[in-house]
């Protein structure tokens, strides 16, 4: 693991060059080691698409000490193979863009090549070619899926924000004016829905990102609050739990066709199901239910049929709630309450066992990166509720947010498509 | 008692009357037949602006009287309005009516049945411990739990409205067992019929 740096310097002897020396903070570990290097101009880009290769766990990083100078046209590749690295990766100026090319220093080979129109300074939307070129980078080189094009919404004070998947770019999306929950993605990432609690009732609202045009989307004719909603993963239905008197149950409803909201027949009146998670090929749909009287972790096929426990309790086990299904169909996600605290579990289908993966503070609302290995969750263990990334992994554990309130229910993107891709 | 005040008011200005009438004839007193007592009444107030006087304090007094009454009908329907309005509270995680507050719905219901156009919406609310969205369902057990009560206690179920708003709106923000404790509750508003109460027998 790259989180202790050493300090790496190597003088060079007996190569091309014996006047170069390589200074470097590398730790070397069973991650293949990579560094990235840019040409003049570059360096802002250079640190972002370190960041995102750090980000994706898959690597052991070699940090550039600040104020090392930009590379030349050439990359004498002998002097990062002999302090371990696998990969370099040279980022040089082409008019109106880089070209960014990923060197294997084990065999000299280089890998990939690829021109780009980026501006170097670019903010907001911009940034996300950059995190699209270092996905790439990390495909190529780990053969593993990168999530650094990739966006969390999360609810913060009474509207849904959006935050980039390295920090950046924080910014209010939801345009309501009641109190917004339970934000979530639709599968091609154009709209997201959420629900909008005002005057005591809580329709879901369906809002497209590039216009900021609002839906509403059908539901029962019960009184109560429509909550918890779900895309299915072909985008054209939608899964939510209605609550009424009559108990707070789950319902579906077409979104293709704004129409046709009907209930799942789940129970409702002697116990509350919510909270549904579709599996990626759409056929099964986990949810909680309280029928045992806490709530715990429920799967049933995508049309209510054949409603069972997926993760194991007993009378003794704590409330487990907000299952999330990882996009690799083969885990759930949630939350469950032990020894007092909240944690982060997995529940893995090859093996039926759940396991927790956070162990301080009250962790809630686990959402899967599109890589099925990250998770992003409510945590208070720096004192406030913030959003933390962690590596299920490895166990690496980075904040996400740092704002003032409580930052909550946060959900994760799919890759965000571009232009530039 | 305010009636009692104005009676007690108008009597001492008639005893001033009379010792003044007192004082007169004891100026008088020298003379064996007294004059009439004309002389001294010219020098005080008249009968008949006395007598104006008294009436109006009368018709005052009434007014104090029917503005005292509908004070104290307005403080009863506020005392009902209090009742109908308290809340109740809950245990961790449950929505049963706890023994405790039975004695309160006792007096809701009753407020309820004796009002026929009264009508409430009960509103559940949670403690920040659950899941932010599982809370919004428990308020709503709460909240159905409430009416559920009234409506076995001979209230129609179709003046009570029922909401949540889960934890989203404590009553107290910190974090401790007091807090939560007041914040596991369920609230009733009046929604329409509480102009005129009428305290149940």
């Amino acid at each position: 693991m790259a989180m202790l740096v050493l300090g790496v310097t190597v003088p060079l002897v007996g190569q091309d060059d014996p006047r170069v020396a390589l200074n470097l903070n590398y730790q070397g570990g069973v991650r293949p080691g990579v560094v990235v290097l840019a040409g003049p101009g570059l360096d802002s880009v250079r640190r972002v698409v370190e960041r995102d290769l750090q980000y994706s766990d898959r690597f052991e990083m070699a940090f550039l000490p600040a104020g090392t100078p930009p590379i030349g046209d050439s990359l004498n590749m002998g002097v990062y193979s002999q302090v371990g690295l696998t990969w370099a990766v040279e980022l040089q100026p082409i008019p109106g863009g880089l070209a960014a090319s990923l060197h294997n220093l084990r065999t000299g080979e280089r890998r990939l090549r690829v021109l780009r129109t980026i501006d170097p300074a670019a903010t907001g939307d911009g940034r996300m070619a950059i995190h699209r070129l270092a996905d790439t980078l990390t495909l190529v080189a780990s053969g593993g899926r990168g999530i650094a094009a990739t966006r969390v919404l999360f609810v913060l004070g009474d509207a849904v924000w959006s935050i980039d998947s390295d920090g950046a770019n924080l910014h209010k999306v939801s345009r309501g004016l009641g109190l917004a929950m339970s934000p979530t993605w639709s599968p091609d990432g154009s709209r997201f829905a959420y629900t909008e609690i005002r005057d005591y009732g809580g329709p879901i609202i369906l809002q497209n990102l590039a216009t900021g045009a609002r839906q509403t989307v059908p539901s029962s004719n019960r009184a109560g609050m429509a909550i918890t909603p779900a895309f299915s993963p072909d985008g054209r239905e939608m899964i939510f739990a209605q609550t009424s008197e009559a108990g707070t149950d789950l319902w579906r409803v077409d979104i293709a066709r704004m129409c046709c909201a009907a209930q799942l027949s789940t129970g409702g009146k002697l116990a509350d199901n919510m909270s549904p998670t579709y599996s990626p090929d759409g056929r099964k749909v986990a949810f909680i239910s309280t029928r045992p009287g806490r709530p715990q972790i429920y799967v049933m096929d995508a049309d209510g049929a054949d409603q069972r426990a997926l993760v194991q309790y007993s009378l003794d086990t704590g409330p487990s709630d907000a299952p999330d299904w990882s996009p690799d169909g083969l885990k759930v996600a949630f939350h469950r309450d032990i020894a007092g605290g909240r944690q982060v579990m997995v529940f893995e289908f090859g093996t039926g066992r759940a396991t927790a993966v956070t162990s301080t503070g009250r962790n809630e609302d686990p959402r899967w990166a599109p890589d099925s290995r990250h998770v992003v969750y409510k945590s208070n263990r720096s004192g406030g509720e913030q959003l933390w990334v962690l590596d299920t992994e490895t166990g690496a554990l980075r904040q996400l947010t740092n704002v003032n309130g409580k930052a909550r229910m946060p959900a994760w993107s799919g890759p965000i498509a571009g232009n530039n891709p | 008692m305010t009636w009692s005040n104005s009676m007690s008011r108008s009597t001492a200005v008639f005893l001033g009357l009379a010792i003044a009438l007192t004082a007169c004839g004891k100026k008088a007193e020298p003379d064996v037949t007294p004059t009439p007592t004309q002389t001294p009444m010219n020098r005080g107030p008249n009968l008949d602006s006395l007598r104006a006087d008294s009436l109006a304090r009368a018709r005052d007094a009434a007014a104090a009287a029917a503005r005292d009454a509908a004070a104290a009908a307005e403080a009863a329907r506020a005392a009902l309005v209090n009742e109908m309005a308290s809340a109740i509270h809950f245990d961790y995680d449950q929505f049963a009516i706890r023994a405790g507050d039975e004695a309160m719905m006792g007096a809701k219901a009753a407020i309820l049945r004796a009002n026929p156009a009264l009508r409430i919406r009960v509103v559940g609310h949670a403690d920040e411990r659950g899941s932010d969205e599982y809370n919004l369902a428990l308020g709503m057990r709460r909240a159905v739990a409430a009416k559920d009560w009234l409506v076995r206690n001979g209230v129609e179920a179709g003046r009570i409205e029922t909401a949540s708003l889960g934890e989203e709106v404590p009553l107290d923000p910190s974090s401790n067992e007091s807090a939560w404790a007041a914040n596991r509750r369920g609230e009733f508003e009046i929604m329409a019929g509480a102009q005129t109460l009428v305290a149940p027998r």
